[in-house]
């Protein structure tokens, strides 16, 4: 099925994307990234047919991309030169002045298959600095598809949950306490399972057979 | 084996393996012991790649896989994931209609805390 399908010039010409990286989060916008360049979006994927099946991805505003925590202070990319003594190590900081493109690419290509298709899916992705780039003209040329994804800057999730999904949400967390003495007591003391009530009852029935439980006697004088 | 028999199945082979009888025997035997253990190997291979297409297609009209198949056995579609897979290529109407299908059991179900996906 999939021979046939690849010979169609229709399913076979690749998109174009398009991606405003700033506020974006570096790791999870290369897993975005990863998962376009192989294809794995379109339902004709083939693990053995990537060149065919991949798209191009063009990113803009590398510069104004985001690391959570330390990074920007902690984060080293690493590189040695073969002789001794010759690693080297630049801070993410550093990085983003002389070579912000280097940031997303390193993301990138550590999540695409380590294989021959590897070097040829990296040329497809193009990083940018700041807005300008060389791609416009053949971006408007290519025909345009509800598959194509344009991605803008970072919005940060609003979450507006209703009571019904919270009460859902917290079901099982929650301790269902009624308002009588019994309940009131049990929370302040320890509460005992079900399992050790039938315990002490058989230990009770077990000393009461070999006559070991006598009744207390109170003498009254 | 007969000798004809092994040059007729070692067509293709890398150098002195097709045309010397001793090389050729060793590597058709070889080639015969990987054919028995792809066999068992093509079931699951096929099933994974349907499963990677009924994805991609699915998340088309923002549902993953797990909550498309967890909604068609609930509604008790019994289809099988090739042809799935092959109705997400060819027959996107249909597919999409088997979608709405399993939005509807899904949410029938207990204990959903049923997502839509981002559209970022």
């Amino acid at each position: 099925m999939s021979r046939a399908i690849f010979k169609n010039p229709l399913t076979t010409s690749p998109l174009w994307h398009v991606i405003d990286a700033t506020g974006h989060h570096v790791g999870r916008l290369a897993t975005k990234i990863a998962c376009l360049l192989r294809g794995k979006h379109k339902p004709i994927y083939d693990k053995s047919a990537t060149l065919q099946c991949g798209d191009y991805v063009v990113v803009l505003n590398a510069q104004k991309i985001e690391f959570t925590g330390k990074k920007w202070d902690q984060k080293l990319y690493r590189k040695h030169s073969g002789y001794p003594g010759g690693l080297k190590e630049i801070k993410a900081k550093d990085m983003r002045e002389k070579n912000p493109e280097h940031i997303i690419r390193h993301a990138v290509m550590g999540m695409l298959p380590k294989n021959d298709s590897k070097i040829y899916l990296g040329q497809r992705l193009k990083v940018y600095e700041h807005l300008q780039n060389p791609h416009s003209g053949q971006i408007a040329k290519t025909p345009s598809s509800s598959l194509t994804v344009n991605m803008g800057p970072y919005i940060p999730e609003q979450l507006n949950p209703t009571d019904e999904q919270l009460k859902e949400y917290f079901a099982g967390y929650k301790l269902k306490i009624d308002d009588t003495d019994e309940a009131f007591s049990m929370v302040e003391t320890k509460i005992k399972s079900h399992k050790e009530k039938l315990k002490k009852e058989r230990r009770l029935l077990r000393l009461k057979r070999v006559n070991e439980l006598k009744p207390l006697n109170i003498k009254t004088d | 084996m007969n000798i004809d028999k092994i040059f007729k199945l070692a067509k293709g082979f890398y150098g002195r393996s097709k045309n010397c009888k001793s090389l050729a025997r060793e590597r058709v035997e070889k080639g015969l012991e990987y054919n028995y253990v792809s066999r068992r190997l093509k079931k699951r291979d096929f099933r994974a790649l349907w499963i990677q297409r009924i994805n991609a297609g699915s998340r088309q009209h923002d549902l993953t896989y797990n909550n498309m198949v967890r909604g068609l056995t609930a509604s008790d579609v019994q289809i099988n994931r090739k042809i799935l897979s092959e109705l997400a290529v060819s027959e996107p109407y249909s597919f999409k209609a088997l979608t709405i299908l399993a939005k509807d059991a899904l949410s029938k179900l207990n204990g959903t805390s049923y997502k839509p996906l981002s559209p970022q």
